[in-house]
């Protein structure tokens, strides 16, 4: 199963820039996790949780680096399979809006962990669609053309009914992406477009819960009623702003330490720790970090010559993208709130898994157009 | 390996596709990119200012103004309740860390300014939180003496914010009327509570700027949204008379060994005005949580849940308007008003007080032995006859009876401003022997409070006003907000048999029952009453009435709850006391005395005659009306006074008898004070004149108690007080 066509060794075929780059990201986002919990009664337990959740995920992240990839092309049905009837069980068993208060019922509970049937699906749907897109360019059937439009379209369904736009959203941005180096034509996603704007303006007003309105709502003026609907953005924006060039440094940050001044400052609203405590260099460090992370990975992508690989890096890379520019630009004011994480930094297990497994996957690709 | 490259030459076209469009991916996330990192700098470099802003008042949403609560005056003007300038020290622990200043010596300074613990304030000041007290309530000047060091030392993240506290300058005065505040300024009993929306205010805030940490620039620009300081209010209150009230009240209760208490009330007859309202006994209004008689200061915790309960049932109650009594005798002039109003019977008409039987029980008169027979209707309310009262009642028939009682407003609460206010409790549905013994005042209860507005409307030509405490509210230059006129609820009865009340209950002052009541020079109309509780033994002693009789401005009511002294009769004990309260009540509204001069004795001044020669002395003292004898055996024209008993400035009788001494006497001249019990004013008067002794005359009647005991050695001169009673005038 290992990579034993390779002559050269594991050493020069692993991807030490990507891992290194993941490394700092990791380390960095878990001393500010350490800093925003700090004055939180669940802290401890928080920062156990990410500490096995990192430790887990490196582990998984150089397995995966170390296998070969295109056993994923089979392998990924089992799982997309797996994770599919995860994501329907949570739809009628699953936890979330009622009892603890988050947006979606997207959670399960395994003998009291919980955690997220999305996100694993995340990499299942990852390794499934872009292998069935390989297939229909390689050999074009409508039959074909049918089940890749259905493994498409029903995880995004289903994540859609569980009211969790933000997770949905995520595996839109990842299909498109994957469809845009697919080389559809331009006019197909021309077409694609307006029929999407169409769809968001139908779901605005029949679809869309009214709290995911009002995060869209919000955006528009945040500063304008701090205690209504902006709540969440004004809060984490006067974080931020009052962090200035250097900040207040780790665990001295006025808001950040004080309960209730920044809304989940261990998880959404992390960034704004980042931005009160580190000010703006932490804050320009946490994107320049995650952006070359994002480039170094559609480098990988360019480089591979097998489509197969260039497809599933694409697609993970966007949804890791896609994460990254959602969370900041929600703390910045820039995007609606959504319940999106910010990669390596936030505090969730299920989340760190995926992105390890993600960065994994993407370093077994790396590791063949080396070896090649 | 083989399989990619055979693969890769085919799709060259495809790959190069493929990179391109990836390209076009990596382009856009480095301008998103870019976008996100401007977007920061625009947050964190342009609107940081103002976010670090709203950070700070984020952080400082506790640190308000608390507006200056209004005070409380009489109806002449005087302080009752005021808000004092005071001062709280809070601290900003957060701003402490992140300032230069070492908390250590914060503290250090704090306690020694403060007189507090320094590891207390320390455990504070080190605290990870954005706000603590460190003091409450302290005097403006320490505060003030805080405020300059903070200033001097630049010290950040200590404040002193001005708030206020209650003081009442005249301690217990009016206590149960004015109630008191709570630790927040707010209202808990009383007028503080009831006016509490008119006293409280709205509360300000302050905004500081603040540096880069966050920290309060110690010269920053302050902006104060300000307090909006709450009304006052002016009470139909009068100082001086409920100063009376207390005063009269307090010896009666103390002097008749009353258990429960007693209360007294006067309003002014006209307008249902309350002008004063005593409980005693009282409580200071600035200490309303000291342990009361029995409790160990030490065991005491006046904050306590019991605590608050048991002083919410004892000293802090109202018992004008929070306790309900049997009025006994006093209703019968409420019988008699009804009676005459409806002309069941006329004061002339022939009565008669022989035993009257209702529902198998037998009412006698009080005077069971020796009833007074046959008489007229005016003459059974001067004697208080109880079976004329019965067979006047079954007269105005049962249903007449209870809805000229409710006329009369002895079913619904007065609606005074005071929270607390009881109801009566009457049968629901009530029978011929519930009636007969109600008709003399027995078996139901009300409030003091009604019985005094009922008594009002006999006074005031029959209206029934409700009574009030508040008279207007105004802002601190004295402009009136709002202004409480007098409310007629209802006439009752008519002019007419208004002034038959007011001349029978006259009557029963000058020749009936209530001579105790007798006030020389005014006249007094009221009525005795003495009721048995329910309990056995325990009775109230009370007296109902008004004064002037002809054009009567107050009406004052006292009530001695469980007398256990000499007497338990309210013509005995109530009247003197009422008669009191009057007679110093008008003096001091200024009415002029009327009538007959021999029925009161003229006071006099004793002059500072020291040091006059004995020409001069004898002159001032016949200029004042005094008699003299002169005492020592110098001789000359020129010999002064060097001493002189009774001393300059005591009022004595006219006619009283100073002692002038020529030289001070080695053994000034005592007497022992002779038994005057049971004799006449006249005996009286004779037996001390004969020792060389001046009287001061308490009521009339005959001697119930003397000043000093009898044995007791006296000096020549000195004024001996004498109490004097009717009594063959009971219940």
């Amino acid at each position: 199963m290992f990579n034993k066509i390779s002559n050269v060794s594991i050493l020069a075929k692993f991807d030490f820039v990507l891992f290194i780059l993941v490394g700092t990201i990791t380390a960095l986002g878990f001393v500010v996790l350490r800093s925003a919990t700090a004055s939180m009664n669940t802290g401890a337990s928080i920062i156990r949780t990410q500490i096995i959740s990192i430790i887990l995920g490196a582990v998984i992240c150089i397995v995966l680096a170390l296998l070969d990839y295109q056993y994923f092309k089979y392998l990924g049905y089992i799982f997309y399979g797996l994770t599919l009837l995860l994501l329907i069980y949570v739809l009628f068993f699953g936890y979330g809006r009622e009892v603890e208060g988050i947006g979606s019922n997207s959670w399960i509970s395994i003998s009291g962990f919980m955690f997220q049937p999305s996100e694993p699906a995340k990499i299942a749907y990852m390794m499934t669609v872009p292998a069935l897109l390989v297939k229909l360019k390689d050999d074009f059937r409508i039959s074909t053309l049918v089940l890749s439009i259905l493994a498409a379209v029903i995880p995004i369904v289903l994540i859609l009914l569980q009211s969790d736009l933000g997770t949905g959203t995520v595996f839109i941005v990842g299909l498109l992406a994957v469809v845009f180096i697919y080389g559809i034509k331009y006019r197909y996603l021309l077409i694609g477009g307006v029929f999407a704007v169409g769809a968001a303006a139908l779901a605005w007003f029949y679809l869309l819960d009214d709290y995911q309105i009002n995060r869209i709502k919000a955006l528009i003026n945040p500063m304008q009623d701090v205690e209504g609907i902006a709540y969440q953005t004004a809060k984490a924006r006067i974080a931020i702003g009052s962090g200035k060039f250097s900040g207040s440094g780790l665990f001295e940050g006025l808001q950040s330490q004080q309960n209730g001044a920044i809304p989940v400052k261990e998880s959404d609203f992390i960034y704004s720790v980042i931005g009160e405590e580190l000010g703006f260099l932490g804050a320009v460090a946490v994107i320049l970090l995650m952006t070359l992370i994002l480039l170094w990975c559609l480098r990988i992508a360019m480089k591979t010559q097998d489509k197969y690989g260039a497809f599933m890096v694409t697609g993970l890379t966007s949804m890791l993208a896609f994460h990254f520019i959602e969370n900041v630009g929600m703390n910045i004011g820039l995007l609606p709130v959504t319940g999106i994480p910010l990669p390596f930094i936030s505090a969730g297990g299920s989340a760190m898994l995926m992105y390890f497994a993600a960065i994994g996957i993407i370093m077994s690709v790396s590791a063949s157009s080396r070896s090649s | 390996m083989a399989r990619r490259t055979k693969k890769a030459k085919k799709p060259l076209t495809e790959q190069v596709k493929r990179k391109n469009r990836l390209l076009v991916l990596l382009i856009l996330s480095a301008l998103v990119a870019a976008a996100l990192l401007a977007r920061v700098a625009y947050i964190q470099f342009v609107m940081g200012e103002e976010l670090r802003k709203s950070a700070y008042r984020q952080q400082n949403n506790g640190r308000i103004l608390s507006p200056t609560r209004g005070n409380i005056y009489d109806r002449t003007g005087n302080e009752l309740a005021v808000s004092v300038a005071v001062d709280n020290v809070t601290v900003s622990p957060v701003v402490i860390k992140n300032t230069s200043n070492d908390p250590a010596e914060i503290a250090e300074k704090l306690s020694q300014m403060l007189g507090f613990k320094v590891e207390d304030i320390l455990r504070l000041l080190v605290k990870d939180s954005e706000f603590e007290i460190i003091a409450r309530k302290i005097d403006r000047v320490k505060g003030d003496e805080i405020r300059k060091w903070i200033d001097n030392d630049h010290i950040s993240g200590v404040y002193v914010v001005s708030d206020t506290k209650r003081y009442y300058p005249n301690n217990e005065l009016a206590a149960h009327i004015l109630g008191f505040t709570g630790a927040d300024n707010q209202g808990l009993f009383g007028i503080e509570a009831a006016m509490e929306s008119y006293l409280k205010g709205m509360p300000g805030k302050v905004i500081t700027e603040v540096d880069k940490n966050g920290t309060e620039l110690p010269f920053a620009v302050k902006t104060e949204i300000k307090a909006d300081d709450g009304l006052n209010l002016v009470l139909t209150i009068d100082r001086n008379l409920q100063r009376i009230a207390e005063e009269v009240l307090a010896k009666g209760v103390e002097e008749n060994k009353a258990a429960g208490g007693g209360t007294a009330i006067i309003a002014d007859s006209r307008t249902g005005e309350i002008l004063a309202m005593a409980s005693y006994p009282s409580y200071n209004l600035n200490e309303p949580r000291i342990n009361p008689v029995g409790y160990e200061a030490s065991e005491w915790d006046g904050y306590s849940e019991e605590a608050t309960d048991l002083l919410s049932k004892t000293r802090w109650r109202n018992e004008s308007l929070s306790k309900t009594y049997e009025p006994g005798s006093t209703f019968k002039a409420v019988i008699a008003a009804m009676a005459l109003e409806m002309g069941v019977v006329d004061l002339d008409d022939i009565v008669d007080d022989y035993p009257v039987e209702v529902q198998g029980h037998t009412i006698y008169c009080w005077a069971k032995q020796y009833p007074h027979g046959e008489e007229t209707f005016r003459e059974a309310i001067y004697n208080s006859c109880n079976p004329v009262f019965v067979k006047v009642s079954q007269d105005i028939g049962i249903d007449r009876f209870y809805e000229y009682v409710d006329l009369f407003g002895f079913m619904d609460k007065t609606g005074i401003e005071i929270p607390g206010e009881e109801n009566s409790l009457f049968h629901s549905e009530p029978m011929e022997i519930d009636m007969a013994v109600a008709s003399f005042g027995q078996r139901f209860t009300i409030t003091p409070l009604q019985l005094v507005s009922a008594y009002n409307a006999l006074a005031n030509g029959g209206y029934l006003m409700k009574p009030y405490l508040v008279k207007e509210i105004i802002d601190d230059e004295g402009n009136i907000i709002e202004r409480f006129e007098p409310e007629v609820v209802r006439q009752v009865i008519s002019e007419e048999t208004s002034d038959l009340i007011r001349e029978v209950l006259e009557g029963v002052v000058s020749e009936g029952t209530g001579k105790n009541a007798f006030v020389p020079g005014y006249r007094v109309a009221g009525k005795t009453g003495t009721s048995e509780t329910t309990e056995e033994d325990v009775y109230t002693a009370s007296f109902c009435g008004f004064a002037p009789a002809d054009n009567p401005l107050i009406t004052v009511l006292v009530i001695l709850d469980d007398p256990r002294g000499d007497s338990v009769y309210g013509g005995v004990i109530a009247a003197p006391l009422m008669g009191e309260i009057v007679e110093k009540s008008l003096e001091y509204l200024q009415v002029p005395r009327k009538g007959d001069e021999d029925y009161y004795e003229v006071q006099a001044l004793v002059p500072d005659i020291t040091g006059y020669t004995m020409a001069e002395a004898v002159s001032a003292l016949k200029d004042s009306n005094l008699e003299y004898v002169i005492r020592g055996d110098a001789n000359g024209e020129d010999v002064a006074v060097v001493y002189q008993n009774p001393t300059a400035g005591e009022l004595v009788s006219e006619k009283s008898v100073i002692y002038l001494y020529k030289n001070l006497p080695e053994e000034k001249p005592f007497v022992s004070m002779p038994d005057l019990r049971n004799m006449t004013i006249g005996e009286v008067k004779n037996a001390l004149a004969g020792l060389g002794l001046n009287i001061r005359i308490d009521g009339s009647g005959i001697c119930t108690g003397q000043e000093y005991s009898s044995g007791t050695k006296i000096e020549q001169g000195t004024v001996v007080e004498v109490k004097f009673r009717y009594l063959d005038t009971v219940q």
